[in-house]
């Protein structure tokens, strides 16, 4: 039996679990997504007695010979990477439907002591969280591409705006400092495509609530109207929570970029070394990798907090 | 046409070799004495044959320049002279039907059509011959036939000029400058004003000029001489030009400046009223950075390369000689001004923001100051032999941004190290075998192959043999080229025999068939063996007539046997290494001279031969195809592709989180 948690309840630290589930699934979908380029390499490279660290090396003269050669392996790669990535990104709807799934409900558990036999709500199972995010997966992929597609249009639009205003200001304030006018109405506008994308994410953790719940009560609603119901929660949720829940995706924001930053400097510092440097390196990615994706469910726990109460009040 | 432009080089050369004794002047400069070059004679001057002193009043708002002024030019052929050739190449940008204009060339720069056009109209020129002045220009001839072209002119004179006899001609003319089109024009109000005057071509040792159209890949050759020219622009414009200011005062509004300059063959000058100013003297040269508002950076990290590059380029190629030094960088509307060479002035370029370890500003920046030697100290053809100026430069810059960058030198960027070298070399792999790289500028079908071929074809093939033949003696080989040809005009010839002469006869070689025939090389591990030593097995009588059997498993050495098949495919021959790797990680190299076709190359190891690589140090940058470099002996294990699979995982996992948080 699944129980909706009280806002206060919703932690991601509760559910390593979910966390982890949603970090292999990924981590599978990334081996297949990299599998093209890892074959063309280990064809080409793979015979060097140094294998590929030749790809890697200072001046990266093989690298360039190997991306620069006139047939057409590097654009089937290329193509068959975006396909894979595209469509690892709707897949992954449904591990992040049950990591969601998993942060907004618990499962009663009894447990006996002293005192007696007490109950309280402890993770539910994989399957149960699983179970929700299949429900929950045809809206939330379509979450996720309109979602996008409006974060892009609103960055075209910035892009559009910041070079129109560029050009403008180029002959009054100089290029340098019309340039940085660009940049800076064009973060304008990235900072606005991120909003959109906060209040996506309250929808989508209404979405898989609502999943959550209708599965609860044996009732079944059409995936369109749970999306749809799952916008207008986060629409209202926004106009009483947008700071709070922007400042909440902003510092884990920074804290992701901080990760990536030690993702940065440990493949700077072991460059195309192999052997234990290479593991170590790949346990440092993966550590950033998970890193964030306890971020998410740390935000998407937020997320579950600020929506919970506009849901259950309606 | 090839073969008569290389005849009468030929000629040129033989005819100049007298000319160089009589006109250097040949001293050492002593402060050079840590280059190992340093004992090669270089001139401190050229020979002096064409003075203009010119004066220059610029109209900001028309983008007009009126000029007017007197050239001296002396004969210094061997054969009188009844005609001058003058260059007008501000012409190329005053219609469609100029050579420049209708060149079929795409892949390059330039390729815009100008808003608005250019010309230069020469009002009057005068020959004071005594007391008697003669009018030229009404017999002057700017176009021949049905062409259109107006920038190469001829104008007969009304008697021969003696060799050795020297004429005051007397000038006046205007100029429209166009909307920047490449390397001249304006933007706004903005101007950078590059063959805007009236410019004799070059005299040649047997009384022929070296004239020819502006073309779109090449413009540069003239005589050496003393430009003095007194610019004159309104007050708030700020003036970069060639030469040092000896003049300077403003009067009615305007600001007037006179600009000196011995021994150059060229002078360019660039006037904005938004122009900052940064200054620094480096190596003893006045340094001066022009750059728009808020490139302040900019303008520090080409500092930074002037502070590199002068003593290194003085260590290299001889000290630079003139007192200073203007760099302009263009505004972000203006850059087909940018990356262009003139004496003692040169433009860079860049956008904006351009994040350190993007080394784009750095690589511009020397490329052009090289251009101070290979152009402008050593006067080659461009048009003629484009290769020798900007091919020499490409090598000269690479091996600069390699000195000071290190590998990175082109980009050092997120743990990526790409070299300007490695960059040369892959941009000129894929146009080897389309042309050949010394031939003229306009006999190259695109901009696109001029650039690979010119550029980075020649850098290549010069890097290969900087890394093949040691640093030590490139250094001294382009040294002695560099020092002994300075004020010179020298042909591709002077260029091999330098390196026949200090490098060796096989260099030369090289260096000629890579050049003029397309020569070409890729080495290639065909195949590899190797077996275990066993003693001999069979039935064996000894002295005693005892018989023993040695059976096969016996008799095992503990040696193992084997070779490696090196192919060399191509022209070119280049001497290389071979590693041979054994099962047990043990590496050996053996040298091969690479003048056969193959090389069985004998094994011999405790482990069984695992693989082999041809050239593991990367020496042979000409080499086609790295990808058959190395090969793994059949049932042997090569080192995979981990990097990649754990590279590829982890940005995929990025990619993934970011398309879908």
């Amino acid at each position: 039996m699944m129980t909706p948690l009280a806002p206060r309840s919703i932690h991601a630290r509760k559910r390593p679990v979910a966390i982890a589930f949603v970090f292999v699934m990924e981590l599978a979908w990334a081996l297949v997504v990299a599998t093209p380029v890892h074959a063309w390499a280990r064809r080409v490279w793979g015979g060097h007695p140094d294998g590929d660290a030749v790809l890697f090396a200072p001046g990266a003269r093989e690298l360039m010979v190997w991306l620069g050669q006139n047939d057409a392996a590097l654009a089937v790669t290329a193509r068959t990477t975006i396909v894979l990535l595209a469509i690892g990104a709707v897949l992954m709807q449904l591990p992040f439907g049950a990591l969601v799934a998993s942060l907004a409900f618990g499962r009663e558990v009894r447990t006996e002591d002293a005192d007696g036999e007490r109950v309280h709500l402890g993770a539910p199972r994989l399957r149960g969280a699983l179970q929700i995010g299949v429900s929950a997966f045809l809206p939330l992929a379509v979450l996720f591409v309109l979602g996008s597609v409006a974060s892009l249009i609103v960055l075209l639009l910035g892009g559009l705006a910041a070079s129109a205003l560029d050009h403008t200001l180029t002959e009054a304030l100089g290029d340098a400092r019309s340039f940085t006018v660009r940049v800076v109405l064009f973060a304008m506008f990235a900072a606005v495509a991120a909003v959109i994308g906060v209040v996506v994410d309250l929808a989508r953790a209404a979405v898989v609530r609502e999943s959550g719940l209708s599965a609860a009560s044996g009732t079944a609603s059409p995936a369109w109207n749970v999306m749809l119901r799952g916008v207008r929660i986060a629409l209202k949720t926004s106009r009483s929570s947008l700071g709070r829940a922007t400042l909440g995706w902003t510092g884990r924001t920074v804290v992701g970029i901080a990760l990536l930053a030690i993702g940065y400097v440990a493949a700077d510092t072991f460059g195309g070394s192999g052997g234990l440097s290479l593991t170590l390196l790949f346990g440092i990615h993966q550590a950033v990798v998970l890193g964030r994706v306890a971020l998410r469910a740390s935000w998407m726990a937020r997320a579950l907090a600020l929506v919970a109460p506009v849901q259950d009040a309606r | 046409m090839q073969a008569r432009a290389l005849a009468m080089s030929v000629l040129v050369v033989a005819l100049c070799g007298t000319m160089r004794i009589a006109g250097a002047d040949s001293s050492v400069d002593a402060s050079q004495s840590d280059a190992i070059a340093a004992d090669v004679p270089m001139a401190a001057h050229p020979e002096r044959v064409v003075d203009y002193t010119l004066r220059a009043t610029l109209d900001p708002t028309l983008h007009t320049v009126h000029g007017e002024g007197t050239i001296a030019w002396k004969n210094v052929s061997s054969q009188p002279v009844s005609q001058l050739w003058m260059h007008l190449y501000l012409n190329a940008f005053k219609n469609q039907s100029s050579v420049f204009m209708r060149a079929p060339i795409g892949g390059f720069r330039g390729t815009t059509i100008p808003k608005e056009w250019g010309t230069i109209d020469v009002r009057k020129l005068t020959w004071k011959d005594g007391a008697e002045p003669h009018e030229l220009w009404p017999t002057a001839q700017l176009r021949r036939g049905d062409d259109f072209d107006e920038t190469d002119a001829s104008i007969p004179l009304p008697r021969a000029v003696a060799p050795g006899e020297t004429i005051d001609l007397a000038v006046v003319w205007d100029d429209k400058l166009p909307s920047i089109v490449e390397r001249t024009g304006f933007d706004g109000s903005f101007h950078m004003v590059a063959q805007w005057f009236p410019k004799l071509a070059k005299i040649e040792p047997d009384g022929t000029f070296a004239h020819f159209p502006f073309h779109h890949l090449g413009e540069f050759y003239a005589d050496y001489g003393k430009y003095d020219v007194t610019v004159d622009v309104p007050e708030a414009f700020v003036v970069g030009a060639t030469g040092t200011v000896t003049e300077s005062h403003v009067e009615a509004g305007r600001r007037i400046e006179r600009h000196v300059q011995d021994d150059v063959h060229d002078f360019a000058w660039t006037a904005w009223d938004k122009f900052q100013t940064r200054k620094e003297t480096i190596d003893g040269v006045a340094c001066t950075i022009l750059f728009p508002a808020g490139y302040e950076d900019h303008a520090e990290r080409e500092l930074a390369t002037m502070r590199f590059a002068l003593p290194h380029y003085g260590a290299r190629y001889g000290k630079y000689p003139y007192p200073l030094l203007t760099l302009v960088h263009p505004p972000a509307g203006a850059p087909e001004a940018g990356g262009m060479e003139y004496p003692t002035l040169i433009t860079t370029g860049g956008s904006s923001y351009i994040p350190n370890g993007v080394n784009l500003i750095e690589l511009v920046t020397i490329h052009e100051f090289g251009h101070q030697y290979f152009y402008g100290l050593i006067g080659t053809h461009e048009t003629q032999w484009p290769f020798l100026d900007e091919g020499l430069n490409s090598y000269a810059e690479a091996e600069a941004m390699a000195a000071w960058k290190g590998r990175g030198s082109f980009l050092d960027l997120l743990g990526l190290k790409v070299g300007d070298s490695e960059g040369h070399a892959e941009r000129a792999r894929h146009f080897a075998h389309d042309d050949r790289v010394a031939q003229p500028a306009y006999a190259y079908g695109t901009g696109s192959s001029y650039g690979a071929l010119v550029y980075s074809r020649t850098a290549t093939i010069l890097e290969t043999l900087r890394r093949v033949y040691g640093d030590k003696l490139m250094q001294r080989t382009m040294g002695a080229y560099a020092r002994r040809f300075r004020f010179q005009h020298p042909v591709p010839r002077d260029l091999i025999e330098t390196f026949q002469n200090e490098m060796s006869a096989e260099a030369g070689e090289v260096l000629r068939d890579a050049l003029f025939d397309k020569g070409w090389i890729d080495f290639k591990v065909e195949a590899l063996s190797s077996h275990a030593v066993h003693a001999a097995a069979g039935i064996f009588d000894d002295k005693d007539g005892k018989r023993a059997t040695t059976p096969a498993e016996h008799g095992v050495s503990g040696k193992y046997e084997g070779w490696v098949l090196v192919v060399r495919r191509g022209t070119l021959h280049l001497p290389v290494e071979v590693e041979l790797v054994s099962e047990d990680g043990a590496r050996t190299r053996v040298p091969w001279d690479g003048t056969t076709d193959s090389v069985r190359v004998p094994y011999v190891g405790t482990s069984p031969l695992r693989a082999a690589i041809v050239d593991p140090e990367q020496r042979v940058l000409l080499d086609e195809d790295s990808e058959n470099d190395f090969a793994t002996a059949p049932g042997q294990a090569g080192g995979g592709a981990p990097r990649t699979l754990e590279r590829a995982t982890y940005w995929s996992q990025l990619l993934m989180g970011a398309l879908a948080p």
